[in-house]
């Protein structure tokens, strides 16, 4: 069955591409072009030049969301997963952080910071900070205390203890929150992109929206999810792979 | 050499003569609706060099409790217990981590990272495990994991040694093989230890000394030496001593 899959996939995928097709056609609108045109402008965008700094520009500013969302949002969940009273504390900060919509971050952000990179990025890691903080802070909470206990035990040593024993246990968890943190994550880069900045996939998709023209939409939506596609294949399943190799 | 003198002289590292260990008292705090319970009281007894020490009790009389106390993972308790340089802990549950290799579980204790150690080769084949340094922990048998747990605390050269029920949960026969494997390897190389348990064949087969606990809170109530040499201890004679110690409990 496993080895029938990517065939599966590709089956999957070649059958959207028709459904879309077939849908393009019979409406015949310039508001729904179809995959062959949406292609055709990703490749003249790629072409001319236009779209490749706009994406790199996006994926920057996602890349630095990603690593100060996961790095901040992992402190705050594992100590508050492993001290009760900083949770008993915090929790409702938490809480609270978590129901702010995307959108009112990003503008406080704006008015308050100004309409600057640091603000944009600032926005973004905010609105993931909480989530990352939630998935770690079960993750501390799941840690065997009867593994530290050998490791105090054995005089393992902070560090080798952390590297060893607390990290494996929290894997899972680091990547929970990566992979629905990169799918969170560019979609609220658009919006800051949208709302406040002169580059990127989001400031195009703001320009193609003036102009009605739903094609540079769909290109330039679809050329990131390649994008973002790519790393969660190519680069999150692989690591995820290898590091919890030893459960199979 | 005689435990019951508690001797206070600074014991050197790497020699315990004179192990002493003194709890006054050790309760466990009142948690939600469950009361304050006092689990242990007035418990001291001394292990010397290379001595064998059993400790045997009803389930539940606090000897894992005993064990964590002395090996200073719980310090929430009155009196005192002496602070060695290594202590080797098997524990009841094997506690290998499972996303390592037998060596790494080794190496960890050893204070490696890679590499491989003769002594940890020598280790591993004197418990039944040579070649086996590359399996993942999870997939060993719960008798080869009480075997790399065992390993992993003589490893370590440890001052005393603390076994807790370390041959539970295993067939008759496979336990059986266990202690006959630890009796070798202490006859090559003594180690301080002490071993709870609640079967009493398996203290007779193995302890030096055996320590009866009982009575609530838990403390100790009887005592007996086995000077018979443990390769000595035939069937017959594990079944008379045996019966007299249960005649003490």
């Amino acid at each position: 069955m496993i080895r029938h899959r990517p065939a599966v996939q590709g089956l999957s995928v070649l059958g959207l591409l028709v459904c879309w097709y077939v849908a393009a056609t019979l409406v015949g609108s310039r508001l729904l072009p179809g995959p062959v045109a949406v292609f055709q402008t990703i490749f003249s965008e790629l072409g001319n030049g236009e779209m490749l700094p706009h994406i790199g520009a996006t994926l920057s500013r996602v890349v630095v969301s990603f690593f100060i969302a996961m790095i901040i949002g992992a402190a705050i969940g594992i100590s508050m997963g492993s001290k009760k009273h900083l949770d008993d504390f915090f929790d409702s900060w938490l809480i609270l952080f978590l129901n702010i919509p995307a959108l009112v971050t990003i503008i406080l952000c704006y008015v308050w910071f100004g309409l600057s990179e640091a603000a944009a990025v600032l926005a973004v890691s905010i609105n993931k900070i909480p989530n990352v903080a939630v998935t770690l802070r079960e993750g501390a909470r799941a840690i065997d205390r009867d593994l530290l206990d050998m490791a105090n035990c054995f005089k393992i040593g902070r560090g080798r203890t952390l590297r060893h024993i607390v990290l494996p246990q929290l894997y899972p968890f680091l990547a929970v929150s990566a992979r629905s943190g990169l799918a969170l994550i560019w979609k609220i880069v658009l919006v800051v992109e949208l709302l406040g900045r002169g580059n990127g996939v989001g400031f195009q998709l703001g320009i193609y929206f003036q102009l009605f023209d739903v094609t540079g939409i769909l290109a330039y939506s679809l050329a990131f999810i390649i994008v973002i596609q790519g790393i969660e294949h190519g680069l999150l399943q692989p690591i995820e792979r290898r590091v919890t190799a030893w459960q199979r | 050499m005689d435990s019951s003198n508690p001797s206070n002289d600074g014991s050197q590292p790497g020699s315990v003569d004179g192990f002493c260990v003194n709890i006054k008292a050790k309760t466990f705090p009142a948690a939600g609706d469950a009361p304050a319970v006092k689990v242990l009281e007035s418990l001291s007894f001394s292990i010397s060099s290379g001595e064998f020490l059993a400790v045997i009790g009803p389930s539940g009389c606090g000897k894992t409790t005993l064990l964590n106390l002395v090996a200073g993972l719980d310090k929430e308790f009155s009196g005192d217990v002496p602070k060695v340089e290594k202590t080797g802990f098997v524990f009841q549950s094997p506690r290998l981590l499972p996303w390592m290799t037998v060596a790494g579980n080794l190496r960890l204790v050893l204070g490696q990272d890679q590499g491989q150690d003769v002594n940890m080769t020598a280790m591993l084949a004197a418990v039944g495990l040579q070649g086996q340094e590359t399996v993942f922990a999870n997939r060993l048998s719960m008798g080869m994991a009480r075997r790399v747990a065992l390993a992993r605390a003589l490893l370590v050269e440890p001052d005393i040694m603390l076994m807790d029920e370390p041959f539970v949960s295993l067939d008759e026969s496979t336990a059986d093989n266990l202690r006959a494997m630890l009796s070798d390897l202490l006859e090559l190389t003594p180690r301080s230890i002490l071993f709870v348990t609640h079967d009493l064949s398996e203290a007779v087969r193995l302890a030096d000394r055996v320590l009866i606990l009982g009575n609530q809170p838990t403390t100790t109530i009887g005592e007996m030496v086995l000077d018979r040499p443990r390769k000595d201890r035939d069937e017959e004679w594990i079944r008379q001593t045996k019966g007299n110690l249960r005649t003490r409990l």
